[in-house]
């Protein structure tokens, strides 16, 4: 059994009144991706600077390879980091903000050389050694920022939301990259951001956060396939909300009563079902049956691989449906039955904890 | 479309206030280098270096030239050393009373220089720092500091602290990540405050009239005295040998420092 490579124990970390951590509990094994997956605000970054040593914990025990660092000074954890800002050296060519924290450690110049070589060339920029920052586009200074925090083989690599500030046409690129290195070196990472894409493509674990806390703890398929509530399954992008009541283990809509179909539900009281668009399935007939949700089309928009519905229902409610193309279109104020997969249907509690 | 008489007028503008700023120094270097100019002549008759040798054989002007630069060498090392440190605070730090700390530094600057040399004058005869090359420079380093402060400030206010916090994930130490990181960031606002400072003294002339003595006769001081005995041609010569260090710094800011940011950075204090 060997050493996890990072622990954290009870960690709080407090600004004035207000808790920006409480009780942080995780375990990274080696070799792992783990992401903190949140909104703006909730502690996720706070948390890498207690990792990097940059914040000081006001409680708790940062423990890395056995050995307590909570008292240790950042530049002594031999962590590496990739920065949302980049922030490359503007004073220092490629090659050498690279090579830098190399110098740092008293590497040798031909050890130097050599390894900064080989960064640049899992990065893909060989051509580029000699430029300066500000002569780069944002995607090649994002490959400078991985390949400086790699170089030196740090302990564990924290990446703050590294894809935020490129755009939408290089993030998925930049994604695959980060995936692969991580990957092909064997880094335990830890990787903060807003984007649940990033998050579940990304990780081998997900740590979902919420003011602080750390709301839910799984595989990328455990916290996808079954959110613990409300909050997170929006999070993560379910389209569709339902709010519903739950008695003797039956859902029926909150607001005309009726049931649902739904897998097992351990709960009781009001929840929400959440089911993603492409579950809907829209039908011509008349016929009712469960759930089986009387709707008109409100609107329809052609996505070149589906098509998306808006869904009116009558009780005020509104639902998204994807059907595939092929399928019968259904045009603007069309009446139609929207069947939700009974498989596909969620129930989760609602979320109770609210910013103050 | 700019039209041809538009373009014109610009041109004559900017032309004509180049020509205004800078008559004054082509009739100083007229008067250094010209000789039998009287009357109602546009130039001088005669072109000669005989002033610059008779100030040369009259004054002792290799010892006037090394005080200056002494003292102006000494004005530099002593307002950075009081301004990096504060500018530092001042930007890095909350602290109360900012704006009034800020006020305070700016003060000498502030008010007439006569006035603040005539202070400066009690004091140093109260405790005999007159005719001292480190008096003279510790009242230079009080008009030199405003813009030093003023300058680093805006130079450390800029630094970007996620570069310094990446040196330190990387494995600087405090004194390291200074040497390696915010010193090279900041290099050039400490090379325009240090180059102000120099010129600031160098070029001084009212509070050293107030504090110099036999000793510590400096370049503009020389100019004056040169001008009171009435040698108007002396004094230009003088005045012409005092611009040299003024016109290389400027080259070299220029080259050195983007003209902009030192102006942005004035601006933003």
């Amino acid at each position: 059994m060997t050493e996890p490579r990072l622990v954290l124990e009870h960690i709080a970390k407090n600004w004035g009144r207000l808790a920006a951590l409480s009780d942080i509990n995780l375990t990274v094994p080696r070799g792992m991706f783990l992401s903190l997956l949140g909104p703006s605000g909730c502690g996720k970054t706070t948390l890498l600077r207690v990792i990097t040593g940059s914040a000081t914990a006001d409680g708790g025990r940062v423990v890395v390879d056995g050995l307590d660092v909570t008292g240790l000074p950042t530049y002594r954890r031999n962590m590496g980091m990739v920065f949302q800002s980049f922030a490359l050296f503007p004073h220092l060519s490629v090659a050498d903000n690279i090579a830098f924290p190399l110098t740092v450690r008293g590497v040798s110049r031909a050890e130097q050389q050599r390894r900064v070589a080989e960064a640049l060339r899992i990065v893909h920029l060989d051509a580029l050694a000699e430029r300066f920052p500000r002569e780069l586009s944002g995607g090649q200074q994002q490959r400078v920022g991985l390949a400086r925090a790699i170089v030196y083989q740090p302990t564990i690599l924290l990446l703050d939301e590294p894809l935020s500030n490129l755009d939408a046409s290089l993030r998925e690129e930049m994604r695959l990259e980060i995936s692969q290195i991580t990957r092909q070196l064997d880094i335990t990472a830890v990787y903060v951001t807003h984007d649940q894409h990033e998050a579940l493509a990304l990780s081998d674990a997900i740590a979902v956060m919420k003011l602080g806390r750390v709301v839910q703890f799984g595989t990328p398929e455990e916290i996808y396939g079954a959110p613990v509530n409300d909050f997170i399954a929006r999070f993560l992008g379910y389209a569709n909300e339902l709010p519903v009541v739950v008695a003797d283990g039956r859902a029926r809509i909150e607001a005309d009563n009726t049931g649902l179909e739904t897998g097992p539900i351990g709960l009781t009281g009001p929840a929400t079902a959440f089911i993603h668009a492409s579950a809907v399935v829209l039908e011509a007939s008349a016929s009712d049956g469960p759930n089986r949700i009387a709707c008109t089309v409100a609107d329809l928009a052609f996505m070149g691989d589906h098509v998306e519905y808006v869904l009116r229902h009558k009780a005020g409610l509104q639902l998204k449906a994807q059907a595939p193309i092929g399928a019968p279109v259904y045009p603007r104020g069309t009446e139609i039955r929207a069947v939700l997969a009974a498989d596909k249907l969620i129930v989760v509690p609602r979320d109770t904890t609210d910013p103050a | 479309m700019r039209t041809l008489p538009a373009t014109l007028l610009r041109a004559f503008l900017v032309v004509g206030f180049v020509l205004f700023i800078s008559l004054p120094l082509v009739m100083i270097l007229l008067d250094a280098f010209g000789a039998d100019w009287f009357g109602m002549r546009m130039l001088p008759a005669q072109w000669t270096l005989r002033w610059f040798v008779w100030a040369a054989q009259t004054i002792d002007l290799g010892a006037v030239a090394l005080n200056t630069v002494e003292i102006a060498l000494m004005t530099t090392v002593l307002t950075l050393a009081a301004a990096l440190p504060a500018a530092w605070a001042i930007a890095r730090y909350r602290l109360p009373f900012k704006a009034i700390l800020i006020g305070a530094i700016l003060f000498p600057r502030m008010i007439p220089e006569i006035t603040f040399a005539l202070g400066v004058a009690r004091i140093f005869y109260a405790i005999h720092l007159t005719n001292t090359a480190i008096g003279i420079a510790l009242a230079h380093v009080m008009l030199a500091a405003p813009f030093a402060v003023l300058v680093l400030v805006s130079t450390f206010e800029g630094l970007d602290s996620r570069l310094l916090e990446a040196g330190t994930v990387m494995g600087c130490s405090p004194l390291r990540l200074f040497w390696r990181v915010t010193l090279p960031l900041a290099l050039p606002g400490i090379v325009a405050a240090a180059l102000f400072s120099f010129l600031a003294s160098y070029n001084d002339f009212v509070l050293t009239l107030m504090v110099y003595g036999a000793d510590t006769v400096t370049l503009p001081v020389q100019t004056y005295l040169s001008l009171g005995n009435g040698y108007l041609s002396v004094a230009g010569a003088i005045s012409t040998i005092l611009l040299v260090p003024s016109m290389l710094f400027l080259l070299a800011m220029m080259r050195m420092v983007n003209p902009e940011n030192l102006l942005g950075g004035l601006k933003g204090a």
